[in-house]
C-alpha cells in the first residue's frame, strides 16, 4: 500500500499519480517528461481548454519509439485504407484512434488545426472512435500527421484501421424505419379517433379517414416489415420455426382484414394496431443493435500483426507489406515491434516477449542463430533477422488455421427459438380449432375469428422480452467490464457448471511481479543504488526491478549494458552490476519455473540476487474459491509448475500443466463430451484453440483497445474477481427473460379468449397491444436493473 | 365539418416534412454518432483561424 500514500499528487495531464519522477512546470504537477511535452504543446497552441473540460483528460505517453514507424503510413497498402481522397494537394484521410474516450478529447482533436495551419479541418466520430481530417498533403504528408497524434498521445491504430465496412454504429436504415414507424403510427391513431370515440361522426368523415389510414398502411406492410418476412421466409425454406414466423402471419392478418373490412364497410380495421406493432418491434430491433454496437469481435490474424515491416537490402532500407515477405530476406525489427513470420537472428539481441502467444509475460533472450518464432515482441534495441518461411507458412498462420477449423462448436438451441417453436404451432392449432368450430355454428364468423386469433396471437412483446432483457445485461456487464458479443452469449453462461483457466497473463498479472530478494540484506541505501542502475537499463527485468523497489533515484554514470549479461554502472562512487550469474560472480542457481533471477554485485562484492516471479490478480484465489463452491473448475497451463499463489485456489481441483494450444482445446473437448457446459478464460493466442472450442470463451485483457484472439467475450483483467457475481447475473437475466415470457403469454392467452369468442374490437387490440410491450419492457428493465444492484451489494462485501 | 379535412391535410403536411428532414439527417450521418454532437455544442468557438499563437 505504499503506492497509495504517494498518490497524493496526480498528473495535470493524465492524471496518474506522480511518483518519485514527478516534476513541476508552469505550476502544474506532470507524472512524466512526455505529459510534459505534450502540456507545453498545447499550452503554446492556445489548446489549454483541453484541461478545463474534462479533469485530467490527457492520455499517458508510451514509449516513443513507435515515432520512428509513422514512415510506413507512406506506402500504398497503408495509405489506401486510411485515405479516402487525395486531390490538388488536398487529402482526406480516415484514422481509428481508440485511445479517445472523453470530450476534452473530442475537442483537441477537433482543434488540431491551430497546432498545425495544414490542417484544414478534423471531426470525431466518437461511436466509431474516428477521426475524419483534410489536410494540404503538399505542406503536411499523412507520416508527419501520424507523428503529431502520437505527439498528443493520440497514435492511430496502424493495423485496424477503419473502413466502412467495419463500422459498428446502428445502420441507418434502421433509424429511419424507427421513423417512418413512428410518424406512422401517431398520425393513424388521430385517424382512428372517431372510431375510439364512438358512432357520433359524421359518416363522410369516417370513411374519409378509414381510407387515410389504407394509405398510411402501406408503407408499414410493404417497407417496415420487410425485414420480418425475409427473415421468416429465410426459417421456412430452412424448416426452421422462427419468431418471426408468427410476427409476419400477424402482419399479414392484421393488413388483409383491416383492408378487407375498409372496403366492405363493416368496420375501421386494425391498422393502428399494425402501425403500433411495427414501431415497437422496431425499436427491439434497434434496442438489439445499439447494445451490439461498441465492439468488434471478430478479427483476422491480419489485425494482430503488422502491415509493414522494413526489409533491408543492398540499397538500404524499405517498407514492405508483411505478405511479400520472402525466404532468405533480412528484415529490421525494432523496440516494441511484432516479430511477423519465424526467423533467424542475424544481428543484436532478441528479447522477445512472447505474451501475444503464450501469456508468459517476462521476454526470452535470443542470441544470433536462434530462431524466432512469429508473434514474439522485441523488447529492447533493434534486431536483423533472416527470414525463414513465408507468411502464409508461418507458425502464427498455422495457430490461427487450427483455431479456425475448431470454430464449428455445438450449436445451442437458442431460448427464443425454442419457444417460437411450441408458440406457432399452439396459435395456428388454437385458430384451427377456433374456425372448425364457429363453422359449425356460423361459417360467416370462420374468417373474423381466424383472423383475429392471428392477429391477437403475434409474439410482439415475446419478441421484445428478450432484446432487452439480455441487452441490457449486456450493457450492465460492460460497465462492470465484461463485454459480451451478443445475447447468446448470456444464455450460454446461463448454462456454464465448468470454469477452466489459462494460467499465465490470465491469473497472473501481465505487469504486476513479486521481488524477493536472497543473500545478504540490501539496506536502504543500497536498494537505492539498484534502482537507480536498474532505470539506466532497457531490459524488462530491470524495469521490473525498478517499479517494484520502492526508494529514491539517484544519477547513474558510466551505465554499460552488457547484451545477454547484464548492466553495469556506477552510482555514488559505488560500482554495481546486475545480471546473470556469471556477470556478477555468483553461482547459478536451480530455478522454479516462472522464475527469473537477477544477481546483484556491489564494489565487486556478490550480495545475493533478486527472484522475479509473476503475481496472480488480486482477488483470484478469493474468487476460484466461490466458483468451486457451485461449479467445477479446473486450470491448463502451458507451464511445468503451478505458481504458489495459485496452488492454495486449485488445491483438489483439476490442473493440467505443459499443455500446447491443441491439448487446451482437447482437454475442453473432452469436458464437453462428458456433459458439461465449459467456460473458458485465457488471453494469449496460444488460448485460442480452446477460446473456440469452449461453449462461452472469455479474453482477459489489461486495456480494451489491445488486440485479443475471437472470442465471446472480452474480459478487462480488472473485472476478473468478479467472475462469480457474473456468471451469477446471467443466471438471473435467463430467469427474468422466462418470467417476462410468462408475462407476455399471459397477454396472449387474454387475448386469444377474446379472439376466439369473436369478442375483439379494435379498441381493445389497439390497447392490449402497446399495453403488453410497455410492460413487458417495463418489467425487464427493472427486473435487470435490480439483479445487478443485488450483484453489486455483494461486491462491495467482498471488497 | 370539411374544415377538419383540411387541418388534417396541414397537420400531416407539416408532420411530413418533419419526417423527412429527420430522414435527411438520419441519411448525413447525423445518427452515426451519438456522443460527439452533444459534446461539440458545448465547446466554446475557436478563435479566427488566422491569428497566430502569440510568441512567449
Amino acid at each position: 500500500m505504499t503506492v497509495r500514500e504517494l498518490t497524493k499528487v496526480t498528473c495535470y495531464h493524465c492524471g496518474d499519480p506522480c511518483l518519485e519522477d514527478c516534476r513541476v512546470h508552469d505550476g502544474k504537477d506532470f507524472c512524466c517528461h512526455g505529459c510534459e511535452v505534450v502540456y507545453d504543446l498545447l499550452n503554446e497552441s492556445g489548446l489549454c481548454d483541453y484541461y478545463a473540460l474534462e479533469e485530467k483528460p490527457g492520455v499517458k505517453q508510451q514509449a516513443s519509439v513507435d515515432e520512428q514507424r509513422s514512415e510506413l503510413f507512406d506506402i500504398a497498402a497503408v495509405r489506401d485504407r486510411m485515405v479516402d481522397f487525395s486531390e490538388e494537394g488536398v487529402t482526406r484521410a480516415t484514422l481509428h484512434i481508440p485511445q479517445m474516450h472523453c470530450s476534452s478529447c473530442i475537442w483537441l482533436l477537433e482543434n488540431l488545426h491551430r497546432i498545425e495551419p495544414a490542417i484544414m479541418r478534423s471531426r470525431v466520430s466518437f461511436t466509431n472512435k474516428e477521426l475524419t481530417i483534410t489536410f494540404r498533403e503538399d505542406r503536411f504528408t499523412l507520416p508527419q500527421l501520424v507523428q503529431l497524434l502520437r505527439r498528443i498521445g493520440y497514435g492511430p491504430q496502424l493495423t485496424a484501421v477503419g473502413g466502412k465496412e467495419q463500422r459498428s454504429s446502428v445502420p441507418r436504415m434502421l433509424y429511419i424505419r424507427l421513423g417512418v414507424a413512428g410518424f406512422i403510427f401517431g398520425n393513424t391513431m388521430m385517424f382512428s379517433f372517431p372510431e375510439y370515440l364512438g358512432s357520433d361522426t359524421e359518416a363522410g368523415l369516417r370513411t374519409g379517414f378509414q381510407w387515410l389510414t389504407v394509405l398510411f398502411s402501406l408503407p408499414v406492410v410493404f417497407f417496415l416489415s420487410t425485414d420480418f418476412f425475409r427473415s421468416a421466409w429465410a426459417g421456412i425454406r430452412s424448416r426452421m420455426v422462427n419468431i418471426d414466423q408468427p410476427i409476419a402471419l400477424g402482419i399479414v392478418a392484421l393488413w388483409t382484414r383491416s383492408l378487407w373490412e375498409v372496403i366492405s364497410g363493416v368496420g375501421p380495421g386494425y391498422f393502428d394496431s399494425l402501425a403500433g406493432l411495427l414501431f415497437f418491434l422496431l425499436i427491439g430491433r434497434w434496442y438489439q443493435a445499439y447494445t451490439y454496437r461498441a465492439l468488434r469481435f471478430d478479427r483476422s490474424l491480419e489485425d494482430f500483426l503488422p502491415l509493414v515491416v522494413l526489409r533491408r537490402t543492398e540499397e538500404g532500407e524499405e517498407p514492405v507489406n508483411v505478405s511479400d515477405l520472402a525466404p532468405g530476406d533480412h528484415i529490421v525489427i525494432r523496440d516494441q515491434e511484432l516479430v511477423p513470420v519465424d526467423a533467424v537472428l542475424l544481428a543484436g539481441t532478441g528479447h522477445i516477449d512472447n505474451s501475444f502467444i503464450t501469456g508468459e509475460p517476462l521476454p526470452s533472450r535470443k542470441e544470433i542463430g536462434e530462431t524466432v518464432k512469429a508473434g514474439g515482441r522485441q523488447r529492447g534495441a533493434a534486431i536483423e533477422l533472416e527470414v525463414l518461411s513465408s507468411f502464409a507458412d508461418s507458425r502464427l498462420k498455422r495457430l490461427w488455421a487450427e483455431q479456425a477449423s475448431l470454430q464449428d462448436r455445438p450449436a445451442m438451441p437458442k431460448l427464443i427459438d425454442q419457444v417460437a417453436r411450441r408458440f406457432t404451432v399452439a396459435v395456428l392449432l388454437i385458430a384451427l380449432g377456433a374456425g372448425l368450430y364457429w363453422w359449425g355454428k356460423d361459417p360467416a364468423q370462420v374468417w373474423l375469428v381466424v383472423t383475429a386469433v392471428l392477429i391477437v396471437a403475434c409474439p410482439c412483446a415475446l419478441a421484445l422480452s428478450m432484446p432487452f432483457a439480455y441487452g441490457h445485461t449486456i450493457r450492465l456487464l460492460g460497465k462492470k467490464g465484461l463485454f459480451l458479443r451478443d445475447a447468446e452469449v448470456v444464455e450460454r453462461m446461463a448454462h456454464v457448471d465448468t470454469v477452466v483457466f489459462d494460467k499465465t497473463g490470465t491469473l497472473t498479472a501481465r505487469e504486476a511481479h513479486e521481488v524477493n530478494w536472497k543473500g545478504d540484506p540490501l539496506d536502504a541505501n543500497e536498494q537505492a543504488l539498484v534502482r537507480s542502475l536498474a532505470r539506466n537499463s532497457t531490459h524488462a527485468l530491470s524495469a521490473v526491478l525498478y517499479n517494484e523497489l520502492k526508494s529514491e533515484r539517484r544519477a547513474a554514470i558510466e551505465v554499460e549494458d552488457h547484451a545477454g549479461l547484464g548492466v553495469s554502472g556506477v552510482v555514488d562512487g559505488m560500482a554495481i552490476r546486475l545480471g546473470s550469474a556469471d556477470f556478477c560472480g555468483g553461482g547459478e542457481l536451480s530455478r522454479s519455473n516462472g522464475e527469473a533471477h537477477v544477481h546483484c554485485t556491489i564494489n565487486g562484492f556478490h550480495r545475493g540476487h533478486f527472484t522475479v516471479r509473476k503475481r496472480a490478480r488480486t482477488g483470484i484465489a478469493e474468487a476460484v474459491m466461490e466458483l468451486r463452491e457451485r461449479m467445477r473448475v479446473s486450470l491448463l497451463t502451458g507451464d511445468a509448475q503451478v505458481d504458489e499463489a495459485l496452488t492454495n485456489a486449485f488445491q483438489g481441483a483439476t490442473v493440467r500443466t505443459r499443455c500446447s494450444p491443441l491439448d487446451k482445446a482437447e482437454a475442453i473437448m473432452a469436458e464437453q463430451q462428458a456433459g458439461h457446459r465449459v467456460m473458458m478464460v485465457g488471453d494469449g493466442l496460444n488460448d485460442a484453440g480452446a477460446l473456440a472450442q469452449s461453449d462461452v470463451g472469455i479474453t482477459v485483457t489489461e486495456t480494451t483497445a489491445a488486440l485479443t484472439p475471437a472470442s465471446d467475450a472480452i474480459m478487462d483483467a480488472r473485472a476478473i474477481a468478479r467472475l462469480p457475481h457474473f456468471l451469477v447475473f446471467t443466471r438471473r437475466a435467463r430467469r427474468i427473460v422466462l418470467a417476462s415470457l410468462a408475462l407476455s403469454l399471459c397477454y396472449n392467452v387474454v387475448g386469444v379468449s377474446f379472439a376466439v369468442t369473436g369478442q375483439l374490437t379494435p379498441l381493445f387490440a389497439a390497447i392490449l397491444m402497446p399495453l403488453s410491450s410497455v410492460t413487458v419492457v417495463g418489467f425487464v428493465s427493472i427486473a435487470v436493473a435490480l439483479a445487478s444492484r443485488a450483484d453489486r451489494s455483494t461486491d462491495d462485501h467482498h471488497a | 365539418m370539411s374544415v377538419i379535412f383540411l387541418l388534417i391535410t396541414a397537420s400531416t403536411v407539416v408532420a411530413g416534412i418533419f419526417l423527412v428532414a429527420f430522414i435527411w439527417a438520419v441519411r448525413q450521418g447525423q445518427y452515426d454518432d451519438d456522443r460527439s454532437h452533444a459534446v461539440r455544442m458545448l465547446h466554446d468557438p475557436a478563435p479566427p483561424a488566422n491569428e497566430t499563437p502569440v510568441d512567449r
